[in-house]
């Protein structure tokens, strides 16, 4: 017998959960057969779709290719201001993440299957838990990502207001507030820096890996490589000073790079300001006015006699407004502080910087740091933990513990896109929407908001962090789409217009007029406090987590400043983001894993990198197994040897030793967050290496390049940009044609032709991943790799060059050279490979029976062999990225770079159905696509005006192996070094 | 009987004893007869040898060349090496035949067979690599022109095609020869065989042969036509072998002095396998007065003169390398090769190939089985070792540092090379049971050469 | 039958135990005037042989037409097949690429030679013929061991079974065998 209250709460129950379940799942709509198919789809023929990919929650705009309804390939979109048409690493693999078959299927409560509606019954109006209606939140904390969308900043503002009393931490375990703090203390409030690197001459980098890392990398390495490219010897070329531990790319495209342990940067900042300040550039020993104030006096003129400081000093100096130093956000913000003083006493700032208001949700509040977060979690104060994205168990510093403060919480609830480290010990685990299913907006690094919008229908269901939200609010029934068309709306104050500038949102991919205004600053208060400032480190500031305090978010994020005391001698532990996995969130990408990092060419795992001084002193092989102690902290893994890495310093990266349940993440590399601290989160001293052993088996590094030298061979050319001038045509050796036996085969039409340009090649790798994802170029695994089987058409070869002490590193991209004398073809027994009317060197799959002949007279080494059925190792779901317009190629025949042909071939139809000739530059290949510097270049040779016909006129054209008389069609320019004028001689 | 004894002590005969016709064709035809406890014991471990390389073949074909340890750069390896081995070793024996022959050496006679059915199945262990490195085995017959549905051809600028044909080529003529000089034989085991079926069986072989004049004259013609053609092959074929390498771009292929210092290779372990397949044979069937010192002194004697050319080609190879100045050259056969990761099978190439043999200098080590059986052995060993270091010690520093990569051998790689030795024996040991090894009609022949007159 | 008078088929056979023995009966047998005589040997005779076979036959040149056919059709087919059929721009080389055809076209060249060597001797000899009257005298099985035998053609002009048999006593031979004519 049912009482009347329990009747009414059920009705009650039943009108609101009909209203609130339906904001967490998309609701059905019916699909269409394609007989009366939508007016914009042409079988066969790609579509492309603007939207956005947050990463650590900055927006990066992109173009995502759709075959038949689902999405296939990642470009970048040109309208965006982060991407300008180039896509990275990351958001080129995200593709891959969609399609996992190990992302989170079904949401469970302690293992059991539940249905969103009981996850709504659990924490929505009706909630039986703790907090519920009608509590004020007590007890309830959330654990987010950090975020800029506008509609996500609506919906925590009203969750506030729902309950005041709840708690929120932002959290991303590579995000550093070091930039805002420093500005904080500068300018009285947080500002974020936007470069104009076309505007800067000189740029000195302090740590900072501005070409390949951050929210505006791409922007930046395009603006950088602007600079830099030598239409003729005469062309101005802008120059890069780079201060660094390890080599990022950053340090590859240095023009000087200092070897410098990651605690010295500090120092090396601090003279290189005296240097400008005192003006005394020229005297031996700049005797500035306020050095001992900034450094020790000792070490103050040691760096201010260093060689590297001394040529910045003078080249700032002479470049007053037109340079630029940025700090990296690895270092503390004392280094950023540093930074600040240098660009207002050259007056750069507002040329080429310009501060805008923080982007973030909450950003510079202590909600940024999890220290308050872990006080309540000891305190027992946190009943129920809502932890949304991320993977805080697995990435959260050591000492925190937070595996076994999370155990201790009574409710807990994870909603992310695997059955990670986290979702193990959460009993709720609601599997989140990958952002190529959902509907959602961010904001790019300069304020440009642009919107998510979904690709695909959701492949194994989830919910976003909106409807997530959504679920703690009484809401009346709207779903993501609604959710986020109303709240522009409301935001752009509705209009009738407002359809059309909805539409037009999604179609560019960004919302005009929504980039963050500059605000002025003046760089007085940054001189004021760097002369204020007290001894080296910087105040308390840098101590560790005080249990009874919760000291600023800096601190965590900066750390470093403490360990700038430790005595000389001691090893520095160094963490960084890894070029591949980034944070461990795409450890399960196949893609990524193998990757080679752009400089030590490792797959597949992490190494501790050291540089071979060191490695000699500490009596450790390259290749030996090695056991990291520091700080109680104990961790395994194999040494690297890193020519131009630091001395007495250690790198490791973040992001592998994953222990969830991803499987083609699990048990690669170590786990390098155990070493991790809190009060130092990116780099500390007094670590201590010792020697296990020669590293076998899972814990060997497998590297698809295992030289670091040429042998002497002219394979990659260097030349300084003064030697270029004086001798521009050093290169004559290596081009022009050889004397032959046999008469010119002649071609016609459009031929095909590459140039790449090495001085601009940071090595990021984008172009490796475009073509994996272009040309359904399968994964071979670690063993694969190891046996020297990788399949990547598109590798990055990597050489040192000058002396191995201060190594410079030349990155050279080596594809199929498409030779018109090409030595593959006359070996093939069967025409498998032959040459096509306009240039290509083409490969046959269905003919060739694998007698791998062409490869071993391929001088390049670019073909690829199928060893095994490598398709049948693609997992169904991945299937679907498959690009149908590509072969999937059969065990058992030789494959390699075709040019793109398809897109070749895709364009030249096209032309011929318009009725008119294929412009010299329509076609684009997808390495070319997705190069942020622009350093590829590809088009027909046959018309003289395409760009790359102008790039073969620079006299430092050359191509590799000339001497065989291979005659390639992809050329080279080679690397030209903008040394400066003294330090040169 | 005079002038049989009339001869210095010490001078080594091609035939000793005095047996007769009667007594030399019954010697030679009892293995046919009576299967020894030796026959059987070899014929079974021979026989788990082709097992094992059936497994190994299998497994490839069913896998993939990924099961071996091949890669990019080391795309050719133990598969192409053990190739060029067997082919090698398949040229003593028609080489003996057939130049020998037309040099009318005598002492060939009692060998010939012998090492006619090694080329025989040596080639086939050849024939089969080729077949099976193919990433699509069941496609090799792309590689014969015929009219596809595909309208595509072979392509005969590649060196593969001439293989194809030289060894289809060689296997053939080696076959007709070895049928032709056995007919003779056959109709002897015919007339002499107990039962019915071996008689009908050989006798359907032997095609009729009754022995008549008429075809002695021709058979002694055709014998010597096929000779001629024979022996060009021999060269010729080795020659395209090598072209497989010298017609590429690779430092440690690219080089003109392939065809004949491949030859010279071949040549060299043909006659190293003719002494180790030899000599057991003398001792288990108690042969010494067939195959006489004489032969063993001979045989060791082309061993010697073949392994200097070897040598010689080794010097010229690499006084050239250094002599070019090209860098890669140089960095190939001056610092790979001897200093570099392979440098150990580098090295005992040059102990087995060039040391070695010296010791064939003396009489002794030529006339004494055992030091002859080590000295085959061990160039034997050089000669698959020198195959290695052509193939993988070049491919894995080639001309871009960035893609050297080093080649480890799987089981499956080892499989293959034990499994083609045991398939090898076991087709040999066949043959010995059912064939008379040794060509009964040419040692009589020769009997009655040295022999005077019995009357008349 | 044309094929098989070509052969002597004998009709009266004599033994003998050495090859000397036998050189000397044809020599006498010749000198009696028989022109149709065949000898039997295990092993090649020369002596007896170049008596009967003094013409060297023709073989040698079927061979070498065989072998040129066979050069020429390897040639012809690589030029059809690469230059002329589906002319391909293989590695810059050139359609019409002579040097890198002549492996083939040797070696088609010797492979056409020996087939038509070992098929000429076939012809020439008249084998396969696994049946012969001769196969029916009884103790000619040792012709193949390490006996030697005459034999008269019944269509020697000469040719009388009591004469001949005669005439062949009297060379004192092992033994003397009628051969019975085809069953």
């Amino acid at each position: 017998m049912v009482g009347r209250r329990d009747f009414l709460k059920m009705v009650g129950a039943g009108v609101a959960l009909a209203g609130v379940t339906g904001c967490v799942t998309e609701p059905r709509r019916s699909i269409l057969p394609y007989t009366m198919r939508p007016p914009e789809v042409t079988p066969g023929n790609p579509l492309y779709y603007a939207t956005t990919m947050p990463l650590d929650g900055y927006g990066i705009g992109l173009l995502v290719a759709s075959r038949e309804g689902r999405p296939t390939k990642v470009e970048g979109n040109p309208d965006h201001p982060a991407s300008l048409g180039a896509a990275g690493v990351y958001e080129q693999a995200s593709i891959l993440q969609l399609y996992d078959p190990n992302r989170a299927r079904q949401l469970t409560y302690q293992g059991g299957v539940r249905s969103v509606r009981d996850f709504v019954r659990a924490f929505g109006p009706q909630s039986t838990s703790a907090f519920g209606t009608p509590g004020n939140g007590e007890g309830l904390h959330l654990l987010l990502e950090p975020t800029s969308s506008p509609l996500t900043a609506s919906l925590i503002a009203r969750v506030r207001e729902a309950y005041p009393a709840a708690g929120f931490t932002f959290y991303s375990p590579l995000s550093s507030s070091s930039e805002l703090d420093a500005a904080r203390n500068v300018f009285g409030r947080p500002l974020q820096p936007v470069y104009d690197l076309r505007a800067a001459d000189i740029i000195v980098a302090l740590d900072a890996d501005l070409l390949d890392e951050g929210p505006f990398s791409l922007r930046y390495a395009r603006e950088f490589a602007d600079r830099r490219r030598l239409e003729e010897p005469s062309a101005g070329m802008n120059r890069l000073y780079v201060a660094e531990a390890g080599f990022t790319s950053t340090g590859v495209l240095a023009d000087h790079r200092l070897r410098v342990r990651s605690t010295e940067v500090a120092e090396v900042a601090a003279a290189l300001l005296e240097l400008v300040r005192g003006g005394s550039v020229g005297a031996t020993e700049g005797a500035a006015p306020m050095g001992g104030a900034v450094v020790g006096e000792g070490r103050g003129a040691q760096w201010r006699g260093n060689e590297w400081v001394r040529a910045a000093a003078r080249d700032l100096a002479a470049h007053a407004g037109r340079s630029l130093i940025m700090a990296g956000a690895r270092q503390p913000p004392r280094v950023h502080e540093l930074a600040i003083a240098l660009n207002a006493i050259l007056g750069n700032i507002g040329r080429t910087i310009r501060y805008i208001d923080p982007v973030l949700v909450d950003v510079g509040l202590p909600t940024h740091s999890p220290v308050p977060l872990v006080e309540a979690l000891r305190a027992g104060a946190v009943r129920t933990l809502v932890i949304v994205g991320g993977n805080p168990v697995y990435d959260m510093p050591a000492d925190f513990e937070f595996g076994e403060l999370l155990r201790r919480v009574p409710e807990r609830v994870y909603c992310g896109l695997y059955r990670n480290e986290t979702a193990a010990l959460c009993d709720w685990v609601v599997p989140a929407l990958h952002y190529l299913e959902s509907w959602g907006d961010v904001r790019a690094w300069d304020g440009t908001a642009s919107l998510i919008q979904p690709l695909i229908y959701p492949l194994y269901g989830g919910i976003t962090i909106d409807d997530l939200l959504k679920v703690f609010l009484l809401e009346a029934a709207t779903d993501a789409h609604q959710l986020l068309w109303e709240s522009w709306r409301e935001r752009t104050g509705g209009g009738d217009d407002f359809d059309e500038f909805w539409k037009d949102a999604l179609r560019r991919g960004v919302i005009p007029g929504t980039t963050s205004p500059e605000v002025a600053v003046t760089g007085e208060g940054a001189v004021v406090r760097v002369q204020s400032m007290g001894g080296a480190g910087g105040e308390p500031r840098a101590g560790s987590v005080g249990v009874d305090r919760v000291p600023e978010s800096g601190d965590q994020q900066g750390g470093g400043g403490e360990s700038a005391k430790l005595p000389r001698g001691g090893l520095v532990l160094s963490f960084r983001r890894d070029p591949k996995v980034y944070d461990g969130r795409f450890a399960n990408n196949g893609w990524l894993q193998e990757l080679p990092d752009p400089v030590t060419k490792q797959c597949w795992g992490n190494a501790a990198l050291l540089s071979p001084r060191t490695a000699a002193r500490l009596g450790v092989e390259d290749g030996d197994l090695v056991e990291l102690r520091y700080r109680g902290g104990k961790l395994r893994l194999p040494a690297l040897h890193l020519p131009g890495h630091a001395d007495d310093e250690v790198t490791v990266s973040l992001g592998y030793g994953r222990g969830g349940a991803e499987e083609v993440a699990r048990g690669v590399g170590a786990n390098a967050y155990l070493l991790r601290r809190a009060d130092a989160p990116w780099f500390g001293g007094g670590l201590e290496v010792a020697r296990v052993g020669e590293a076998r088996g899972e814990e060997r590094v497998v590297r698809t390049q295992e030289r670091w030298t040429q042998e002497g061979r002219p394979i990659a050319l260097v030349a300084t940009l003064a030697g270029y001038r004086a001798n521009p045509d050093f290169t004559h050796e290596h081009r022009g044609s050889q004397p032959s036996l046999f008469e010119r085969w002649n071609y016609s039409g459009e031929q095909w032709g590459m140039t790449i340009d090495l001085s601009v090649c940071t090595g990021c790798s984008a172009c490796v991943v475009a073509c994996q994802a272009e040309n359904n170029i399968p994964v071979v695994g670690r063993e694969g790799v190891a046996r020297g089987r990788e399949m990547h058409w598109l590798r990055i070869d990597r050489y040192v060059t000058g002396d191995v002490e201060e190594p410079r590193i030349v990155m050279q991209p080596m594809l199929c050279q498409h030779c018109e004398k090409a030595p593959c073809e006359y070996v093939c027994p069967v025409n498998a490979t032959v040459h096509s009317s306009d240039g290509l060197n083409e490969m046959i799959y269905n003919r060739c029976v694998g007698t791998r002949f062409c490869s071993n007279n391929c001088p390049y080494k670019v073909r690829r062999f199928n060893w095994f059925d490598y398709a049948v190792l693609r997992s169904p779901e991945e299937d679907l990225q498959l690009n149908p317009d590509v072969t999937v190629r059969a065990r058992g025949v030789m494959e390699k770079c075709t040019y793109c042909v398809q897109r070749i071939r895709r364009a030249g139809i096209r032309a011929r159905v318009e009725g008119r000739e294929l412009g010299g530059d329509e076609v684009v290949t997808a390495c070319q696509q997705a190069c942020p510097t622009r350093a590829i270049v590809f088009g027909s040779l046959g018309d003289p005006e395409s760009e790359v016909s102008r790039s073969r006129r620079q006299p430092r054209l050359y191509s590799v192996l000339h001497e065989l008389g291979t005659e390639p069609r992809t050329m080279y320019l080679a690397k030209i070094v903008n040394e400066a004028p003294a330090t040169a001689v | 009987m005079v002038g049989w004894h009339g001869a210095p002590v010490e001078e080594l005969r091609e035939l000793e004893g005095h047996a007769t016709d009667e007594e030399l064709t019954e010697q030679l035809l009892a293995p046919l007869w009576s299967k020894s406890r030796w026959w059987r014991i070899c014929f079974a471990v021979s026989g788990a040898g082709t097992l094992l390389y059936l497994v190994a073949f299998t497994y490839t074909v069913v896998s993939g060349i990924g099961v071996w340890g091949n890669n990019i750069p080391v795309a050719w390896a133990y598969g192409i090496t053990n190739f060029v081995w067997w082919i090698g070793i398949g040229h003593a024996g028609t080489f003996i035949s057939a130049f020998l022959l037309l040099l009318q050496q005598r002492w060939r006679s009692s060998v010939n067979r012998v090492a006619e059915a090694m080329t025989i199945f040596a080639v086939i262990q050849a024939g089969l690599f080729p077949v099976l490195h193919l990433g699509r085995p069941w496609f090799a017959y792309w590689l014969i022109p015929y009219p596809a549905t595909m309208a595509v051809w072979p392509q005969f600028r590649s060196a593969l095609p001439w293989d194809f044909a030289a060894i289809s080529t060689y296997f053939t003529i080696s076959l007709l020869f070895w049928y032709v000089g056995l007919i003779p034989d056959l109709a002897t085991v015919r007339d002499r065989a107990p039962g019915r079926v071996r008689r009908v069986v050989y006798g359907i072989f032997a095609l009729g042969w009754r022995g008549a004049g008429a075809h002695w004259q021709r058979y002694r013609l055709v014998y010597g036509i096929l000779a001629g053609l024979a022996t060009p092959l021999v060269v010729s074929v080795h020659s395209i072998v090598s072209t497989d390498f010298a017609i590429t771009q690779l430092p440690g292929w690219h080089s003109t002095i392939f065809p004949p210092y491949f030859v010279a290779g071949a040549l060299y372990s043909g006659f190293a396998m003719v002494i180790m397949l030899v000599l057991p044979l003398r001792a288990v069937f108690r042969l010494s007065n067939v195959i006489t010192t004489r032969h063993l002194d001979s045989l060791g004697k082309m061993v010697l003169a073949m392994g200097w050319m070897v040598i010689y080609t080794y010097a010229i190879e690499t006084f050239f390398a250094w002599y070019s100045g090209d860098p890669f050259e140089v960095a190939q056969y001056l610092r790979a090769r001897p200093f570099g990761s392979y440098a150990l099978v580098f090295w005992g190439m040059v102990f087995c190939n060039c040391v070695v043999p010296q010791a064939l200098w003396s009489r002794r080590v030529r006339t004494s089985p055992v030091l002859l059986f080590v000295v085959a052995f061990l160039v034997q060993v050089g000669m698959w070792a020198e195959r290695f270091v052509i193939i993988v010690a070049s491919l894995y520093r080639d001309f871009l540092p960035s893609s050297w990569n080093l080649y480890a051998p799987t089981w499956v790689d080892w499989g293959l090379l034990l499994g083609s030795i045991g398939f090898f024996s076991f087709l040999f040991f066949l043959f010995l049971r059912y064939i008379p090894f040794v060509p009964i009609d040419e040692v009589k022949h020769l009997r009655a050469e040295l022999e005077p007159r019995r009357s008349g | 039958m044309r094929g098989r008078a070509r052969f002597v088929e004998p009709g009266i056979m004599a033994e003998f135990g050495a090859e000397g023995e036998l050189e000397h009966a044809v020599v006498r047998l010749r000198e009696r005037g028989y022109t149709r005589l065949e000898i039997y040997a295990p092993y090649p005779v020369e002596g007896a042989t170049t008596l009967l076979y003094q013409t060297r036959p023709r073989l040698n040149w079927v061979v070498f037409c065989a072998a040129t056919a066979g050069a020429l059709l390897a040639l012809a087919v690589q030029w059809f097949t690469n230059a002329f059929d589906y002319p391909l721009n293989v590695g810059g080389r050139p359609l019409f690429s002579l040097p890198a055809w002549i492996p083939v076209t040797f070696e088609l060249a010797v492979l056409a030679g020996g087939l038509a060597a070992f098929i000429g001797l076939l012809v020439s000899i008249g084998l396969p013929r696994l049946w012969h009257p001769v196969f029916e005298v009884p103790g000619f099985e040792r012709a193949s061991v390490d006996r030697f035998w005459v034999g008269i053609d019944r269509r020697d002009p000469r040719f009388d079974p009591e004469r001949s048999r005669q005439e062949l006593t009297e060379l004192r031979p092992l033994r003397i065998e009628v051969v019975e004519v085809g069953r």
